[in-house]
């Protein structure tokens, strides 16, 4: 029999939860992908928020309608040749009465590299199974709520506005090129179909999966030795060490998460 | 760059000169950036031969090494000929500056019988000015069509082969006011006058807006 019992049902649960996200703050990350045939370097932020706790015996926790806000930001960029074909301007003649007919030769464009900086936030609801963790380091107990394998993230809906997105940002670089606007919605057109969503997915699931892969929420943090005072003088405080934890979720008249801890004086 | 500067000739620009009178002609190709030195080193040569043709010359102004160079470097035309000196996008900013038995000759002043064209690639109203004098002004409004509709497309690319003519004579454009899509070609033909530019207002704080 352990020392202390604790057991919150799936409303405490979901209070625990929910002061957790808040502890979590704001994850972060950056790095480089590939977007479509370009390599985008890139910066994220995501926190978490919400979630219907369903306590399941014997070990799980499963967490409904997380919400995940996130703002991603990326930049490509590619040399315009690549994308849209070489245009030239035609021969231009013109007769000029005091020197004849004059003919301009015809002038070949050269379309520049650019670089399209694109930032988007949003947020993904997900569902995900957690189990308890028990751990003890540097003399601190605590139970975390680890997400068990790779939660599914619905990211069709955002990719396709990033699609948007990448067109209104290509177009605001590409409007100053000279004679650009001759070949702006071909050029525009060519971005957004080289990426493509599959191209947008391909980086957006490798940015935002990690945030929610190992996902681990803290709901009971303790140090191991703590200092207990008397209730009555002259009695000295004494030193309580937690010697043992265990967390489970146990189904007895209603589904709980329970605490099993072990005391020492 | 396509910035509106006779000054300075670019890919989008080209310089023509009318040689109405017999004889040699020696010129350079120089950087804008060095357009003020001495009339030494002149290695293209233009031989005008008696005649009336009204024939046009092109001549390609193009880096080799660091140099600029023409091709052909040596022209033979006939009195009334017009030479044309165009570039490649690659090409730095330059002027074309000459002599011979007529007197001297430069493409960042504009004198009598000279041409300077400007294909206009973004869309707006391009205030130019002489930066020599300030006394000689123009507009030219550029404007652009939907290039994702097939019509207006289709309207835009038959309208780049047509050209605009503003004729300067004296401190006077005509017209002082043009219309035109970018792309297009606007051609400043100098009458007459007495080392002109044909300069976007903005380079040289003369711009009304």
């Amino acid at each position: 029999m352990s020392d202390v019992i604790a057991a919150i049902d799936e409303g405490g649960a979901n209070d625990l939860v929910q002061d957790a996200e808040g502890a979590l703050g704001t994850l972060s990350d950056s790095g480089s992908g590939s977007l479509g045939p370009f390599t985008a370097t890139w910066s994220a932020s995501a926190t978490f928020s919400g979630g219907t706790a369903d306590l399941i015996a014997p070990n799980t926790i499963r967490l409904t309608d997380v919400r995940m806000d996130y703002t991603v930001s990326f930049s490509f960029s590619f040399d315009l040749s690549s994308i849209i074909p070489d245009f030239c301007l035609p021969q231009v003649c013109v007769d000029i009465p005091f020197i004849g007919r004059v003919c301009t030769p015809r002038i070949c464009i050269n379309w520049p590299t650019v670089t399209i900086p694109v930032s988007h936030s949003s947020f993904v609801k997900f569902t995900a199974d957690f189990n308890p963790s028990v751990t003890l380091v540097g003399g601190v107990w605590k139970v975390d709520l680890v997400a068990a394998g790779v939660p599914f993230l619905q990211l069709g809906p955002a990719a396709a506005a990033i699609i948007t997105a990448i067109g209104a940002a290509a177009a605001l670089v590409l409007l100053p090129i000279p004679f650009i606007g001759l070949v702006l919605a071909i050029a525009v057109a060519a971005i957004t179909a080289a990426i493509s969503i599959a191209g947008v997915l391909g980086l957006l699931g490798p940015i935002l999966s990690p945030f929610v892969t190992g996902l681990s929420f803290t709901v009971y943090e303790q140090s191991q030795v703590f200092e207990v005072m008397p209730a009555v003088a002259p009695d000295a405080a004494v030193n309580v060490i937690l010697t043992a934890i265990t967390a489970a979720v146990v189904s007895t008249d209603e589904d709980e998460l329970v605490l099993n801890i072990d005391l020492s004086p | 760059m396509s910035t509106l500067d006779s000054r300075s000739l670019t890919y989008v620009n080209t310089f023509g000169r009318r040689f109405g009178e017999p004889g040699e002609v020696r010129y350079r190709l120089v950087t804008a950036a060095v357009v003020c030195q001495p009339a030494i080193d002149l290695p293209f040569t233009i031989e005008v031969a008696k005649g009336k043709r009204g024939k046009q010359h092109d001549v390609n102004v193009h880096l080799e090494g660091d140099r600029l160079v023409a091709e052909p470097p040596k022209l033979s035309i006939a009195a009334g000929d017009l030479v044309l000196w165009h570039s490649v996008a690659s090409t730095p900013g330059y002027a074309v500056q000459g002599e011979g038995e007529q007197g001297r000759f430069d493409s960042s002043s504009l004198t009598s019988e000279t041409l300077y064209t400007h294909a206009f690639g973004v869309p707006g109203d391009f205030e130019w000015t002489d930066a020599i004098h300030g006394s000689l002004s123009g507009v030219v409004k550029v404007t652009s069509l939907d290039s994702g509709d097939p019509k207006q497309c289709r309207e835009w690319m038959e309208a780049l082969a047509h050209g605009t003519v503003v004729v300067i004579e004296g401190d006077r454009a005509d017209p002082p006011e043009v219309s035109v899509l970018a792309g297009q070609t606007v051609f400043f033909a100098v009458a007459a006058a007495e080392g002109i530019t044909i300069t976007d207002a903005r380079l040289v704080g003369r711009s009304a807006s």
